[in-house]
Formats: C-alpha cells, structure tokens, sequence
C-alpha cells in the first residue's frame, strides 16, 4: 500500500482473545502481516471500554498503534474494529480516504501457506522496491484492485481466478518473488489454481506468504497434500470485535 | 496497555513522521523485522521523503 494507490482490506476469521486477566491467545500467526499486533491493541481496548462502543474502541487502538508503530495507517485497527471489507486510500500526509464496503456476495474462502522466513530482512526488501521504477505497475495492480472491488460489489462479472494470476504477474515484474516460490506458484496454477504472494516477498529464498485459490477447492486440498503443504483456510470478510462471551 | 516504544522523527519537524528505534538500528530484530513488515503491508505508511531518510539512517547504523 503507498500514497495514491487504493487497498481492499478484509477481516479475517482468525481470532485474537484476550480474558479479564489481559491473557492473550491467538489464532492469527504473529509477524506474519496478518494484524495481530492491531488485534491485540483493539482488544485490549475493547476490555478496558467495553465491547459495545466500537467508536471508541477504535480511537484508543489507533492511538495504541501510534505508540507501538509510530506512524500507522490505522487500516488495521479499524478492520479489526468493525470487521468486514474496508476500501483504504491514502492520498497525502493528513488526508485518507476509507470506506465501508458493503459485499453483494461472499469472497470465498483462500488457503494461506508460510513458504518461510526469507533470506533478505524486509527493510531490504523494501529498498529493492524503492530503487525500482514501479509506478507503472503499480497502476496496473490499481486496476486489480478494483477489479476484486467489483467482484464482491457484484457490479461486473469477474474471473477471480484470472486477478488473483495477474496480480501475482505484477508482483514478479517487481521482483520480490523468489524463483523457488514463482515455481511453486505455476504447480498451482497448472493444477488449475492461482495463487499470490502477500506481504514484503523475498528474492532469494522463500517469499513469505501465500494466498492460494481454486474454484475446486477440493483439487486445491489434494495438491497441497499431495505436495505436503502446511496450509490454513481463511475467510474473508468476517465479524470485528465482539464479546466471545455472548457468543 | 503496553510500554511506550523510543522513537525516531524521519519526517520534518513541522510535519513529524515517527518510528521506532529499532525500525532503525537493528531492522533484522523480531521487532524491527515486525515493523517493516507492516510498512510492506501497509499497515504504517510513510511519505517518500521519510521512508528515504529512514533508509539512509538505517544503512548508516549498519555500516
């Protein structure tokens, strides 16, 4: 996500909980990339102000966030507050836009493999992306983002497959996906899936991160089995904060 | 609800852009790892003129 260019955010079904005693226990993978630092700020907020008041809640993560990270966007807390989809666009310093996305239709459900820790730290990662001239690419994976936009907007019809495919194109033309893990990407793709990576990447080694798709989820099951695969299934688009007790 | 983390101003003084210490001096950290992993992600996000700053200083701290 940088300045200028739009990101679709969604809450995931993994759960972060945290009792009367502040003792937390976790669902969501941590230093994955996946919000558990904001999961746990908004609810640890939602302990102290109470479940119900998710304004509130919110405020008291961000300013948690703040303190921890310096300079968030405040995408995380707030999808984890409210839950759902969020449509996020930073345009300069002091002005962002973020709106509630209101799905026509469920997003169905990803698996999420680990390829490992990559070799190079983020920060190179980062500085490799910096040095490039992306810009052109970026407004390309612009375009995908509105494309997965209007599919859960039911506003066009929309080959999910095929996005999830390009925009992991884009994603090699950056070059933060590893040759170990483009390879493991085609196996996908020629078993009929599509597959991208999320997250910083990595060059060398593993990349991180996979999100992986099939519109035959049960041939997607047994190519991971078949390759060993340690994979977990999410779900997009799912509740925010609530009281587990009511639950 | 946690300890406030040391942070270092990468932005300008009228128009402050902070991180933490280790986002700096010691990025390969569990912690420093974590929080450019979130600048990846785009859960923190800083403006050009920052991020290059934050590159020089941390490339500084490592030579």
């Amino acid at each position: 996500m940088v300045y200028g260019y739009p990101a679709l955010v969604a809450a995931i079904n993994k759960r972060l909980y945290v009792n009367e005693k502040f003792e937390v226990e976790s669902e969501i993978p941590i230093g994955c990339g996946m919000g558990s630092s904001a999961a746990y700020a908004v609810a640890v907020a939602a302990m102290r102000v109470g479940v119900s008041n998710r304004l509130v809640i919110n405020e008291v993560a961000y300013e948690e966030e703040k303190k921890q990270h310096g300079n968030p966007s405040g995408v995380d807390n707030t999808i984890c507050t409210y839950g759902g989809y969020l449509w996020y666009r930073k345009e300069v310093e002091g002005f962002k836009i973020v709106s509630e996305i209101k799905p026509e239709r469920d997003f169905p459900h990803l698996l999420i493999h680990n390829t490992g820790k990559p070799d190079e730290s983020t920060r190179e990662m980062v500085e490799v992306v910096r040095k490039r001239k992306v810009n052109k690419i970026l407004a390309k994976i612009e375009v995908v983002t509105r494309q997965l936009l209007e599919y859960l907007m039911g506003t066009r019809k929309i080959d999910l497959m095929a996005v999830i495919r390009e925009n992991e194109k884009y994603l090699e033309e950056i070059g933060v996906v590893s040759e170990k893990t483009k390879t493991l990407i085609r196996e996908i793709e020629k078993a009929g899936g599509a597959a991208k990576i999320s997250g910083a990447g990595g060059r060398r080694g593993n990349s991180g991160i996979i999100l992986m798709y099939h519109s035959d989820m049960n041939k997607l099951k047994d190519f991971v089995r078949k390759n060993g695969l340690d994979v977990f299934r999410v779900k997009l688009g799912e509740e925010g904060v609530r009281d587990e007790r009511e639950s | 609800m946690t300890t406030d983390q040391k942070m270092v101003n990468v932005g300008t003084p009228e128009q402050p852009e902070l991180v933490p210490q280790e986002a700096v001096t010691s990025p390969d950290s569990p912690k420093g790892r974590g929080w450019w992993g979130r600048l990846a992600e785009g859960a923190v996000i800083l403006s050009q003129a920052a991020l290059g700053k934050l590159i020089q200083l941390s490339n500084e701290k490592k030579d």
